[in-house]
């Protein structure tokens, strides 16, 4: 399949490849003339099936200004840009690279193939300097509009002088919102389309019940209908892509965690199935069980919060106290193998931390027996309730070809009937020697997601169990020295809300050049707007709890 | 590249004044009298914290939990409210950037008095893992006053029910004069 | 140092031995038990003290408004504020959690720390607020919700005003509040009280006239707007089992009258004015101190009201069977009903706002219409 993309591409452009490289199975990385990327992208979406947009990536490539150990990579005094692009249909991830001029960093935009790239060009905007050629709405994303410079640059300063308060207080609090701007310009659907249109802009957030998280939902109004949606983000970014260049690779491990708070066993797993990309490495057997067991402990940690969060959005208060209880067994459960309720910190390059013992294999094997059956008390407090129905059933539909080109994954892509899971279609840990399926579901609603979901605890419970019963004797961790490694890597894997992808450069140093990070629930959210257009003012809590926003995710 | 000019936000002044005068008056002989009153009025504000949910991070979920099935914060009369008018208690969990001080802030003003605030983990105690961004306040003190600090990454709930008892005990003995 | 002071520790196995013993169950019925006894107690009290007057005392309607005043203030304010513990009791059991168990043995301090809490607090008033309309607010929409229990029968004779037109009155006065909510909408300038008084005018407005249309059935089997002659034309029984509830003949007009006035509670599925998720608090969110607690009794109020107007109406008031006294009777239906709406709060949905207006309007009018028909043939067959 590798060599297949490779001359296609390269009978359709010659020159314009520089280099194209068959890196490993299911990975091509091709580098590219900046003229000819925008032409590439179409050609791969349109000719080869190259349908999902994972991650763009801005790197800059100058000497860092903080002295560490460096070495073995060269240094040019350029950015470079690196696009991670998927097709479902084929299974294989092409790697474009291209490389833009220091003093002037302009590049096509690719918004007009994929939509998915629009946030993550203004954040690239925002935090690396870079000007995309053709965006219509480039503005910051994750910081206030009154922030000066780009954080992510290597000479950006950091110095201690900057990171304690002036001793004066100021006249002022910069408070002033950013003014609200609708770009797409999206008009009504036909059913709501009137003569007469009077607009109101609402404004959801930043600190709101129904929100999810602290961000803020500019919502256009026609009276009760939904027009238009700005989302703002950013209100609790921490910069941990910039943290990350200022730890060791091993330091940055539990701030990696902390992405995202719901899936902290995936965000952990998909930094240190990068590095370990990097390092060619593959740890034993039973680190890999224990991985899955810890995924999947966590998706369903993950999914009850959502139902948790869903109940008490509807105004089902019951519906908020089941789910936590049973959450509360998984978080039992992980806290014993990883010491933590919350933030594992489970993986390591080459294994786990911790082993696990018997007497964790018999609760575990007790909790999901016990679990199980409750999946069926869920179903009847929700679907047993008329109201759930007609409060979720037709609300939110997103067609499978919107679904694609926004880029929306995980269990929210599923219910539209795409079957695509990066544990089926791109396996990591030991997701090849188990056997499960992918629940799906045609309606694409907030309903239909539910029963995605509901079919996901009980599939991961079942993984839960094979893996107990398979779990292989042997060692939890290899010895690899220090971890100094020299070169790019990308992990991709299932995290409950979608496709947390990972991409790694190591310039041989102590601490790693660059982390890029996109979390599933970052995409997802920015097709709010396609989403919830045409429906009620009401049906939105409804839709934002069917994306299952999680803001750590969204705002690094 | 020029530094960021971040925005500083303080506890206000008068409000420490405050405090100090309140003390001054404490030590007087008709505040004696007084503490019988004081000691019920000081009960019922201690029973009955109402929460505003300040969730910003990782804490927001253990707070969930903590009013959850297994912890029960309503058994100690501890519920949240969505608005911070009708709220004693303001438990901010999580970093606080420099983006949210400033609406912290808001939201603290409009909490009507008595108010006490917990600074629920290491990122609204300090920064925590976050304390070399360039994008998070170091602190929740340095925005709004703050009565107890709940150590923990994230604070488990027990650790914030021990906060929240700490925090009972000196409402009870009139350490906080709001 | 932090101890495991809860269930920490425990796995799931042992979760299950904690929720599905016997004990719970026990618990209850004690509880039930002594409800009564508490109950008959009081109402036995009462008509010794009531006894103690010398005659045509209680004759006299300026001592009946009177007395009847301070006993429906008494209770009112007390059931509102304990209520509020009842419901969090109650819906923590429904929610696998305990519920206020800190302040007093089973949490029964718990609504007296609010109200000192609540007392203490202070009380803002926003500078771009109508600080007047601000301030008369909770007055104006809290009085009319009181006045309208001068109407409710507890027994024959405990009953503050004997007027003709009982049930008419109750209907007249509950109308009433919705003005006291859009000031407290309009008042604090803020849109969030705004759009949830606005709610809860429209769903007042849609769900008042069901709920008339659902009385007349009653009212015109008893031929009377007294509430005590309509709780009197529902005494006796059919076979001698089944007592002559107007609940059995007019089940349809029971069901109406029941949604229409868990809407005018505004409480879930119908909690639109005050949706958390959607308004944070609805016509409430501006408001500290006691002026919230007002608006907050309200809702408990009309609880009240309402479940005393269906007890009376369709369940047979203060008739049962000796052992209990008729003042028990009443308090234990009125309780059996408020239990009732709790327990649909605490596992339903919340509806939508224009779904809540296609029921009002679309379903339930026609339904009461066609009720009306209904009871009309049915009391032309029967009497």
């Amino acid at each position: 399949m590798n060599r297949e993309v490779i001359e296609a591409v390269k009978a359709e452009f010659g020159e314009g490849i520089v280099h194209a490289v068959d890196r490993r199975e299911r990975r091509v990385v091709l580098t590219v003339r900046k003229e000819i990327l925008h032409d590439l992208c179409l050609f791969l979406r349109d000719r080869l099936g190259f349908d999902h947009l994972t991650s763009i990536t801005a790197v800059d490539r100058s000497r860092r200004v903080t002295g560490m150990r460096e070495r073995q990579l060269l240094y040019y005094n350029d950015f470079k840009m690196v696009y991670h692009v998927w097709s479902y249909e084929k299974k294989t991830l092409v790697e474009v690279r291209t490389v833009l001029e220091r003093d002037d960093p302009v590049v096509a935009t690719v918004t007009d193939v994929w939509s998915s790239a629009n946030w993550q060009e203004r954040e690239a905007y925002d935090l690396m300097g870079i000007r995309f050629d053709g965006h219509k709405d480039l503005r910051r994303l994750l910081l206030p509009e009154w922030w000066e410079g780009h954080p992510l640059r290597k000479d950006y300063d950091l110095s201690p002088g900057t990171w304690f308060l002036p001793e004066e207080e100021p006249e002022e609090f910069p408070l002033d919102v950013q003014k609200p701007v609708f770009p797409l310009d999206l008009s009504l659907p036909k059913k709501v389309k009137k003569k007469e249109v009077s607009e109101m802009i609402l404004r959801i957030g930043p600190v709101h019940p129904g929100n999810h998280g602290p961000w803020l939902i500019n919502v256009k109004l026609d009276g009760e209908i939904i027009v238009d949606i700005d989302p703002q983000i950013g209100y609790i970014h921490r910069g941990l892509e910039k943290i990350a260049e200022n730890r060791t690779w091993t330091q940055y491990l539990p701030v990696s965690d902390r992405y995202c708070w719901l899936t902290a066993a995936s965000n952990n797993l998909s930094y240190v199935l990068a590095v370990e990309d990097v390092l060619d490495v593959t740890p034993p057997p039973r680190a890999q069980y224990l991985r899955t067991i810890a995924l999947e402990l966590n998706r369903l940690a993950s999914h009850l919060l959502w139902l948790a969060a869903m109940g008490i959005d509807l105004g089902n208060l019951s519906g908020f106290f089941y789910p936590f209880r049973e959450r509360e067994w998984m978080l039992d459960l992980l806290e014993y193998m990883s010491g933590n309720r919350l933030n594992y910190n489970y993986g390591r390059f080459g294994g786990v931390i911790f082993d696990v013992d018997d007497k964790f294999v018999e609760k575990a094997k007790k909790t999901m027996k016990i679990f199980r059956p409750r999946l069926e008390e869920y179903r009847d407090l929700f679907e047993g309730s008329r109201i759930w129905k007609v409060r979720t059933q037709g609300v939110g539909v997103i067609s499978a070809k919107d679904a694609k080109d926004l880029g929306v994954t995980g269990p929210v892509l599923r219910s539209t009937g795409v079957k695509a899971d990066a544990r089926k279609d791109d396996p990591y840990a030991a997701y090849p020697e188990i056997d499960f399926e992918i629940p799906t579901r045609k309606e694409g609603d907030v309903y239909a997601s539910y029963e995605v979901r509901m079919d996901e605890m009980r599939i991961a419970s079942e993984i839960i169990d094979q893996c107990l019963d398979n779990l292989p004797k042997g060692p939890v961790q290899m010895d690899l020295g220090r971890i100094e490694p020299v070169g790019e890597g990308i992990s991709r894997i299932e995290e409950p809300r979608g496709e947390i992808a990972t991409y790694v450069i190591g310039d041989g140093g102590d601490r790693p050049y660059r982390v890029r990070v996109k979390c599933a629930e970052y995409i997802n959210v920015s097709a709010l707007a396609h989403m919830a257009r045409g429906y009620k003012i009401a049906d939105l809590i409804a839709i934002i709890g069917g994306l299952d926003p999680c803001l750590g995710g969204i705002d690094r | 590249m020029n530094a960021v000019r971040t925005p500083v936000i303080f506890a206000r002044k008068d409000e420490l004044l405050e405090i100090a005068e309140d003390e001054e008056k404490r030590k007087s002989f008709l505040a004696k009298m007084r503490r019988p009153l004081e000691y019920v009025v000081n009960w019922g504000v201690k029973s009955s914290l109402w929460m505003y949910a300040f969730g910003l991070a990782c804490c927001s979920i253990e707070m969930m939990a903590f009013g959850a099935a297994r912890w029960d914060s309503d058994r100690y009369g501890i519920i949240a409210r969505g608005t911070p008018r009708q709220s004693d208690l303001m438990i901010v969990g999580g970093a606080v950037t420099y983006q949210m001080a400033p609406r912290m802030k808001r939201l603290y003003d409009q909490m009507a008095q008595p108010r006490y605030v917990i600074a629920m983990g290491e990122c609204a105690i300090n920064g925590g893992p976050f304390w070399d961004s360039y994008s998070v306040v170091k602190g929740t003190d340095k925005v709004i006053p703050v009565d107890v600090v709940v150590p923990g990454c994230p604070a488990n709930p027990e650790a914030l029910f021990d906060g929240i008892i700490k925090l009972q005990e000196k409402i009870l003995k009139g350490e906080l004069a709001r | 140092m932090i101890r495991r002071r809860v269930h920490g520790g425990l796995y799931a196995e042992d979760m299950e031995r904690l929720y599905h013993g016997p004990l719970p169950y026990l618990i209850m019925l004690i509880g039930a038990g002594l409800t009564v006894a508490i109950l008959t107690g009081t109402g036995l009290a009462l008509s010794y003290v009531a006894g103690l007057a010398p005659e045509g005392f209680w004759e006299n309607p300026w001592v009946r408004g009177a007395v009847g005043a301070v006993l429906w203030a008494l209770v009112v304010a007390v059931g509102g504020l304990y209520l509020t513990l009842v419901e969090r009791k109650f819906m923590a059991r429904v929610q696998v959690r305990y519920g206020p168990n800190r302040w007093g043995p089973y949490g029964i301090l718990q609504p007296i720390a609010d109200a000192i809490k609540l007392l203490r607090k202070e009380d803002i008033i926003p500078e771009a607020a109508d600080p007047l309309v601000m301030r008369f607010a909770p007055i104006i929409a809290f009085a009319p919700s009181f006045v309208l229990f001068a109407a409710v029968p507890w027994t024959e004779s405990y009953v503050a005003s004997t007027m003709d037109i009982g049930v008419l009155f109750i209907v007249a006065v509950t109308a009433l509040t919705p003005i006291g909510v859009l000031m407290a909408g309009w008042g604090p300038n803020n849109k969030y009280n705004l759009l949830g008084a606005m709610r809860f005018a429209a769903q007042e407005l849609a769900y008042e006239i069901p709920l008339v249309l659902a009385m007349i059935g009653p009212i015109a089997a008893a031929q009377s707007l007294n509430g005590v002659a309509i709780v009197e034309a529902q005494r006796g029984t059919w076979l001698g089992l089944i007592p002559r509830w107007n609940i059995f003949p007019q089940f349809l007009g029971a069901i109406i009258f029941f949604v229409a006035f868990m809407a005018e509670t505004g409480r879930i599925p119908f909690d639109i004015p005050d949706a958390e998720g959607e308004i944070v608090h609805g016509f409430t969110a501006e408001y500290s101190g006691m002026k919230f607690v007002l608006l907050l009794l309200i809702e408990y109020v009309h609880l009240i009201a309402g479940a005393a107007l269906f007890v009376v109406l369709f369940m047979g008031g203060y008739l049962g069977p000796a052992p209990i006294n008729p003042f028990a009777w009443f308090a234990l239906k009125l309780l059996l009903v408020i239990l009732f709406m709790m327990l649909i709060r605490a596992v339903w949905f919340r509806v939508r706002i224009d779904q809540i207006m296609t029921l009002g309007w679309k379903i339930l009018l026609p339904a009461a219409l066609f009720n009306i028909g209904f009871i009309g043939i049915y009391l032309a067959v029967t009497v």
